[in-house]
């Protein structure tokens, strides 16, 4: 299919006709002396008068040729699919958010896109992210108006650090664009392998500080409070400083100016108390090109609360007691997250319980325990039989999966209607077991279970990448980018072509103005 | 045109060729003196000379040995028999050398000048004075009445000197009666290629012996075929421009021959002999076709 990028160029053809008429007025260069010209009157009279030929001289054809080929020229011709489909890869990294002048990376690249689309008529246009490829937008052409402000909403929130895709997963069909600031390093070495042909680059501020970590766990030296990790960062190329403040449960506890070199990092610690949910604020202050990691949030979770019922035993109830992730409740009001029951099951237990029976006579485990898959992390704990003593008798009737068995004898079993529950048949009081550097393990793990979260290794953070927060952005520039040009598979201009038929029958017709002046000459 | 051929065309008349022709031209005329035809008023003059003229009445004075007495007897007078004025044999050979006689190339005035040289030559051989005048939209040279082989040198030098214009002057024939005696005879050398074919110029020379050739280019009419091109008059620098098909020049060439055919007819008319030559033919060949040429007796 033939298009034209010019196409009021194509008016100069409308010179063609009046090329034909002005040779029709036009002497030809050629003038030939006569002895009498009178005698070539009559012949002169048959052609019309003389004064007007009814025949225009011949080399008008060759003449409109050459300017026919210029306008079509200039008028872009070009024999493809210039009107494909156009697919435009905006970058929503973190860095697209930067503000310049006030106004954001990605609303710049926005503006610039909309005044690309309406250069060219574009039936179509899809937007997708890079960071997510699978999440598209598609700009109707009739709705062109609107087209801003959908971009603006769809690109609302970062996406997160570009994915790009692999140049043969590229459509071939349609004209890739992309907008950019190039901050990414995965973006610049993507690029001169994928068949883009155009990039809207934005982006000129290279100064951020960012806050990359947050992070709180119990002291393990201060029982009752909470060691915080603060982690800031200077990704820009100047040094700079910056005002650290801290909230903790919204209370200012501690700022603290620091000094950041070009690439600098500062880490702070501090130490919290612990209690009940709290929240840690930090905040870095001013804020500069890139406010969204400028600060964060961290939720600190308290502990999870185990009541016991029962008569329990004292190795039990200081492996539960030591446990920095739980805490002993007394109190029948409050719901605990699990429930010990040493004996019966209280019948007010609506949450996990732990189901153990220290009254009933055990009898010595005579095979290796053996995991279940059904008990998770616990496999990777190692129980002899040596020591274990097992609990025989029934089983809680809701307890219906094993955990741990030795041989046919159930030592641990689970179970989860209504509600999850377990119930350890092993004697969690046996010197032998108790005396084990597993057994607070053991506890743990069990408790974990019934919370289906892991107690010991998780603890609250918030963690950025430092290059998401890299701002300065790159020129992106590649062996496919060719501004202008269409580089969409099955396209061809024409221009360079007619340019040289033109010049072609240019040169034709000054050799033959030039034969004919020599050879009358001569 | 100049005549700018590393060969002067006179360099082809070589005096042999010349005597040849002085002595085929002697056994064409059989001693005739070289006149016009018909009943024409052409001015003699009785005088000194051998060609009788007329009879008249014996006057006192009358040399005796010039009455005829048979002729007495018959008149029963005295008749003296009057001849004519040898002063009458005079000639002026009237060249064209107008900017029409170089084109479309310079053989043509290599021709005519050539024809120029043998008629001089051959009226000098038989006695008669003759002179030359070029010219153009006027004399612009002459080479006055004169005889003998001096005189033919004289002549030669200034066909040698002369050269057809390189622009402009339109072929003013009748312009030579200027400068030509009123009682010579003409010989005109040109192409004739003007409207009326310089009929107007010859009636102005009217009551002369009058011998025109015409002299023509073998290509006169050839152009660049199928081309369009602007065709400018030499002579009056006019300019039209049309396309040279097969059909332009069969028109122009059509036109040509009905120049001839007029201004033949007006020739027989006026009782001017009148020869057509191109530069096909040899000089020679024009002269001895002119001489051919029958004459019927004047009474």
């Amino acid at each position: 299919m033939l298009s034209l990028a010019s196409p009021l160029w194509l008016l100069g053809l409308a010179a063609v006709p009046l090329i034909r008429w002005l040779h029709r007025f036009r002497a030809r260069g050629l003038v030939i002396p006569v002895s009498a010209l009178w005698l070539w009157r009559e012949a002169s009279l048959a052609e019309g008068g003389g004064r007007r030929l009814a025949r225009p001289d011949p080399s008008w054809r060759l003449r409109a040729a050459v300017l026919a080929c210029l306008a079509l020229a200039l008028a872009g011709p070009c024999w493809g699919i210039r009107q494909q489909p156009l697919q435009i890869w905006v970058d929503d990294s973190l860095s697209m958010y930067a503000l310049e002048n006030g106004v954001r990376r990605i609303t710049t690249g926005v503006d610039a896109l909309i005044a690309a689309l309406e250069e060219r008529r574009q039936p179509r246009v899809t937007v997708r992210s890079l960071a997510n490829p699978a999440r598209r937008l598609s700009l109707e052409p009739d709705q062109a108006v609107g087209w801003r402000s959908s971009l603006l909403d769809w690109l609302r929130l970062p996406g997160g650090e570009p994915r790009p895709p692999a140049a043969v997963q590229m459509e071939s069909s349609v004209e890739h664009w992309l907008i950019s600031d190039g901050a990414d390093p995965a973006l610049v070495e993507w690029l001169p392998t994928a068949p883009v042909a155009r990039v809207i680059h934005v982006g000129r501020t290279t100064e951020n500080v960012a806050l990359t970590d947050i992070a709180a766990r119990p002291s393990l030296l201060e029982p009752g409070t909470l060691k915080a990790l603060v982690t800031v960062m200077n990704l820009g190329q100047e040094s700079t400083e910056r005002e650290l403040e801290i909230y903790f449960n919204n209370n200012l506890i501690k700022t603290e100016r620091l000094t950041l070199a070009a690439n600098g990092t500062a880490r702070r610690t501090f130490t919290l108390p612990d209690g009940e949910s709290e929240t840690l604020h930090v905040r870095l202050s001013p804020s500069d090109a890139l406010p969204l990691d400028d600060e964060g949030y961290l939720d600190i979770p308290s502990a999870a609360a185990i009541r016991l019922a029962g008569e329990c035993g004292p190795a039990l109830r200081a492996a539960l007691a030591a446990h920095p992730a739980l805490r002993l409740v007394e109190d029948t009001l409050s719901s605990p997250a699990v429930t010990v029951s040493c004996g019966a099951v209280p019948a007010a237990v609506s949450g996990p319980f732990l189901l153990l029976h220290p009254s009933r006579p055990s009898q010595p485990v005579q095979q290796t325990p053996r995991w279940h898959a059904a008990a998770g992390s616990l496999q990777s704990l190692f129980l002899d039989h040596v020591g274990l003593a097992s609990i025989p008798g029934p089983v809680h009737p809701a307890a219906h999966e094993p955990l741990l068995t030795a041989g046919e004898t159930p030592l641990i079993m689970a179970g989860a209607n209504p509600v999850r529950m377990i119930d350890v048949l092993l004697d969690m009081e046996a010197p032998a077991l108790i005396q084990q550097p597993y057994y607070p393990v053991l506890v743990s793990g069990l408790v974990a279970f019934l919370l289906e979260r892991p107690l010991l290794e998780d603890y609250p953070r918030m963690q950025r990448q430092p290059a998401a927060s890299r701002i300065a952005p790159t020129y992106l520039t590649g062996a496919a980018l060719a501004p202008g040009a269409i580089t969409a598979e099955g396209s061809l201009d024409l221009s360079p072509w007619l340019l040289g038929l033109g010049g072609l029958l240019l040169v034709l017709d000054s050799w033959r103005v030039c034969r004919s002046s020599t050879g009358r000459a001569a | 045109m100049a005549a700018t051929a590393l060969t002067h065309p006179l360099a082809g008349l070589a005096e042999e060729d010349l005597e040849r022709l002085a002595e085929i031209a002697d056994r064409l005329l059989a001693g005739r003196p070289l006149t016009g035809f018909g009943s024409h008023a052409v001015q003699r003059r009785p005088g000194r000379g051998v060609e009788f003229l007329d009879y008249r009445e014996y006057t006192a004075g009358d040399d005796l040995r010039r009455v005829d007495w048979r002729v007495s007897l018959r008149c029963r007078q005295p008749q003296t028999r009057r001849c004519q004025d040898e002063a009458t044999a005079a000639w002026y050979i009237c060249l064209d050398r107008s900017s029409s006689m170089g084109l479309p190339d310079i053989d043509k005035w290599s021709l005519a000048v050539q024809l120029a040289a043998a008629w001089a030559y051959l009226l000098l051989r038989r006695d008669n004075q003759v002179g030359l005048a070029l010219f153009s939209s006027q004399p612009e040279a002459c080479c006055p009445l004169g005889r003998g082989r001096p005189h033919y040198g004289q002549i030669l030098r200034l066909l040698r000197a002369a050269s057809p214009r390189p622009e402009g002057g339109e072929s003013a024939l009748g312009r030579c009666a200027d400068v030509v005696s009123r009682y010579a005879g003409i010989v005109v050398i040109s192409d004739f290629l003007v409207d009326d074919g310089m009929q107007s110029g010859l009636a102005r020379l009217a009551g002369r012996e009058i011998h025109a050739l015409q002299v023509l280019s073998q290509g006169e009419l050839t152009l660049p075929r199928d081309v369009l091109a602007t065709l400018q008059d030499v002579e009056t620098r006019r300019r039209l421009t049309l396309h040279t098909s097969l059909q332009a020049q069969g028109l122009a060439a059509a036109a040509l021959s009905q120049l001839q055919t007029d201004l033949a007819r007006y020739c027989h008319r006026h009782h001017i002999p009148f020869t057509t030559t191109t530069t096909r033919s040899t000089w020679q060949e024009t002269v001895l076709n002119h001489l051919r040429r029958r004459h019927p007796s004047r009474a």
